[in-house]
């Protein structure tokens, strides 16, 4: 594989080569069952546990609200299907992940930043009948981070549940958001693929039956070697500077025809996300063919780039670009080829 | 140079991006994401049109294979608007609508070479069986089974020199010699027969559930318009059927003729399809015919070449065809495609093409 830059860390974030070492370490390690007596077995608990203190710390919640899942959409899976068999509407926002979106009854719409409405919310609260609300930390396409604590404040007054997807912000933002069931993703922060985490306040039916693991709530033998893995990388997670999202984002607006989403909007400060005169998906190719890889908004749907949801809640259509990075990435360098790749796809793409 | 190589996922397009890389080009992958057809379950019939989720993997087999970037293009909403509107619509007027044809005019000879060349491609490429020669002409197929030309007249005379189409020049059992020799994964696949948006071949479904007034049901009438049965939707025939019609009439009957505006379907004996001409609308001309040239009509693809005279017709932008003798089961919707009549019979050149839009 030859150099390449990559830009979309909100699809997964790259495996830093000290990580990879550390996870092949894990697996040699911790080769064995957490739930198992023997010395082995305890060592791999001892790591898993570990992990969840940590997390517990980061969150400020107790270890035992913190379950481990193969990921996000699994958490998210397991609150969604526990609020599906009770009474009442489960209501989200219309820029939910799919994971989240595939359960929702009702949506709440997002203003024309990408921010969802705390009135939508607060009406759809008073007329009763709400057994869930799901709104996420920051939106994986915009990078727009919503208003949390507004939310959590309101669900409280009205005494329903509030799930938050949280799956975007960390290792991007310093994110002390509370919720009464918290999504968290291993990957999206630099972990392997794999592993991820549900917090939360009050027990659920389990998700998977079978097994005494996770309380009784996911049965499955533990992975202690990812989640070990994931216990390295939260040890180096930190917020990131906006300076570099600002120059990008100003060369960007003056060299080319883009218009950046919800640019006045408190976001995330390693994605971009553009509008061009050209089709989105085009952009993505020809910086492909040059190294750099992007994606078309989501990267969720199957074989295909459909046209964004996010960008239509928001009152706006079309393909776009968004462009997404770690702490180490290099943007800056790849900052010309991108300029140079949309001016020259402009001027043919007059059309 | 730079290629980009359509590849719907089937052996004819992946030998085309090996053949082309072969030869030196620098190919680039395009699959085209045309319409949401649900994916067969485990246990259906594997579908014979081509472009699902397990055509997609092939392509990237193959792309993987040979080393070059590949990309899905999602074309739906231009697919939706040139071809499957246009398809209900057809129907709608009581037509027979050619979607094939219509994809390759609009899809992949306008929107998808737009494409390729703002990706900085020279060139688009398919595995479409057909030839251009040296001075620009379209030309029938070496293997005369395969011979595509009729699919292809709507391409504009001045992109034929962006155009390759590497398959042109050789059999069908060259080309599978050529994925097997090639290792590529698609190099046993059946040939896609169906229309790629329609797996179960159900056209008349597919016009009920996209078109607006669905009151279809009316008359079969015979030549006099005496009523001799009922059907329940005259977009479910066509020009020629002969199975399916629900009327016995002592003798075989074939439609002759669908009114959409009384929902008719008129059954006759199988002279009255014989018809001494038709008048084409949005002809393509590569080049108008040559005085005294002889000139070939076909009619369907694979079809009889019919020779005849053509003249334009009243109305801006039609054409008159006329047989020198009768043919049978000319369609409304499908096209007409005119071959120059001179040199060889194997090596037809295609100076145009329209679309039916009545008979004589």
């Amino acid at each position: 594989m030859r150099d390449f830059v990559y830009l979309d860390w909100n699809a997964t974030a790259q495996i830093e080569p000290d990580v990879t070492r550390y996870f092949a370490d894990a697996l040699q390690r911790l080769d064995a069952n957490p739930h198992s007596q023997h010395c082995r077995g305890r060592e791999a608990s001892v790591a898993v546990e570990k992990c969840r203190e940590q997390l517990a710390e980061i969150l400020a919640v107790r270890t035992k609200q913190v379950r481990f899942t193969s990921g996000a959409t699994e958490s998210n899976a397991w609150v969604m299907s526990h609020f599906r068999d009770r009474e009442g509407a489960i209501v989200g926002s219309a820029i939910e992940h799919p994971a989240v979106g595939a359960w929702l009854d009702e949506t709440l719409p997002v203003d024309e930043h990408g921010v969802v409405s705390l009135e939508a919310l607060e009406i759809r609260l008073q007329q009763g009948g709400v057994s869930l609300v799901s709104v996420m930390a920051a939106n994986n396409e915009t990078g727009v981070i919503q208003p949390v604590d507004s939310i959590y404040a309101l669900c409280q007054q009205y005494e329903v549940p509030y799930h938050c997807d949280a799956a975007q912000v960390f290792n991007r933002v310093d994110w002390a958001g509370r919720a009464d069931f918290i999504t968290l993703s291993g990957h999206k922060m630099g972990a392997p693929i794999g592993v991820g985490a549900l917090v939360l306040n009050t027990e659920l039916q389990p998700l998977l039956k079978g097994g005494s693991q996770e309380r009784g709530g996911r049965a499955g033998t533990v992975n202690a070697p990812i989640i070990d893995t994931w216990n390295y990388v939260l040890s180096q997670i930190k917020p990131m500077s906006g300076e570099r999202q600002q120059r990008f984002e100003k060369q960007l607006m003056e060299k080319t025809s883009a218009q950046i989403i919800g640019q006045s909007a408190n976001r995330l400060p390693n994605t971009t996300l553009a509008l061009f005169d050209v089709p989105g998906d085009l952009i993505v190719m020809a910086l492909d063919m040059k190294g750099i890889a992007v994606s078309t908004g989501s990267a969720c749907s199957s074989a295909s780039s459909k046209d964004s949801f996010v960008l239509e809640a928001m009152g706006m259509n079309g393909k776009p670009v968004r462009f997404s990075w770690g702490h180490r990435t290099q943007l800056e360098q790849s900052i010309p080829i991108i300029l140079e790749t949309i001016q020259d796809l402009e001027k043919t793409c007059a059309w | 140079m730079r290629v980009v190589a359509a590849m719907s996922g089937g052996v004819d397009s992946s030998v085309t991006a090996a053949l082309l890389l072969e030869q030196g080009y620098e190919v680039i992958g395009v699959h085209m994401k045309l319409h949401d057809t649900p994916e067969p379950g485990l246990d259906d019939e594997p579908t014979k049109t081509c472009c699902g989720l397990d055509d997609v993997n092939d392509c990237r087999r193959v792309a993987e294979k040979l080393g070059i970037p590949f990309y899905v293009m999602d074309l739906r909403q231009a697919f939706k608007k040139a071809v499957q509107d246009d398809f209900v619509n057809n129907y709608v007027k009581g037509w027979t609508p050619n979607p094939c044809i219509q994809c390759n005019g609009v899809l992949k000879f306008q929107v998808l070479l737009q494409r390729a060349q703002a990706l900085g491609a020279e060139y688009l490429a398919t595995g479409h069986y057909a030839q251009i020669t040296d001075d620009n002409c379209l030309q029938m197929a070496i293997d005369q089974n395969k011979d595509q030309s009729y699919f292809l007249f709507p391409i504009r005379p001045k992109v034929l020199n962006k155009i390759l189409f590497p398959l042109g020049g050789m059999t069908k059992a060259e080309v599978r010699e050529h994925a097997k020799r090639l290792g590529l994964v698609t190099a046993s696949k059946p040939e896609s027969q169906d229309i790629c948006f329609l797996p179960n071949g159900n056209h008349g479904q597919f016009v009920e559930d996209n078109v607006e007034d669905k009151e279809g049901a009316g008359n079969i009438v015979d030549t006099d318009g005496n009523v001799v049965g009922k059907h329940e939707g005259y977009w479910k025939y066509t020009v020629g059927q002969r199975r399916g019609l629900g009327v016995a009439m002592g003798k075989p009957v074939y439609v002759v003729d669908i009114d959409a505006d009384k929902r008719e379907v008129v059954v006759g004996e199988n002279d009255a399809l014989l018809t001494t001409g038709l008048v084409a609308g949005s002809m393509n001309w590569f080049r108008q015919p040559r005085e005294n040239e002889p000139i070939l009509a076909r009619i369907r693809h694979r079809g009889a070449l019919h020779p005849c005279t053509v003249e334009p017709a009243e109305k801006e932008g039609q054409w008159r065809v006329r047989f020198t003798t009768p043919a049978r089961a000319v369609a409304p919707g499908q096209a007409v495609v005119i071959y120059s009549g001179e040199g060889k019979a194997d090596e037809r050149i295609v100076i145009g093409g329209g679309w039916i839009r009545r008979r004589l």
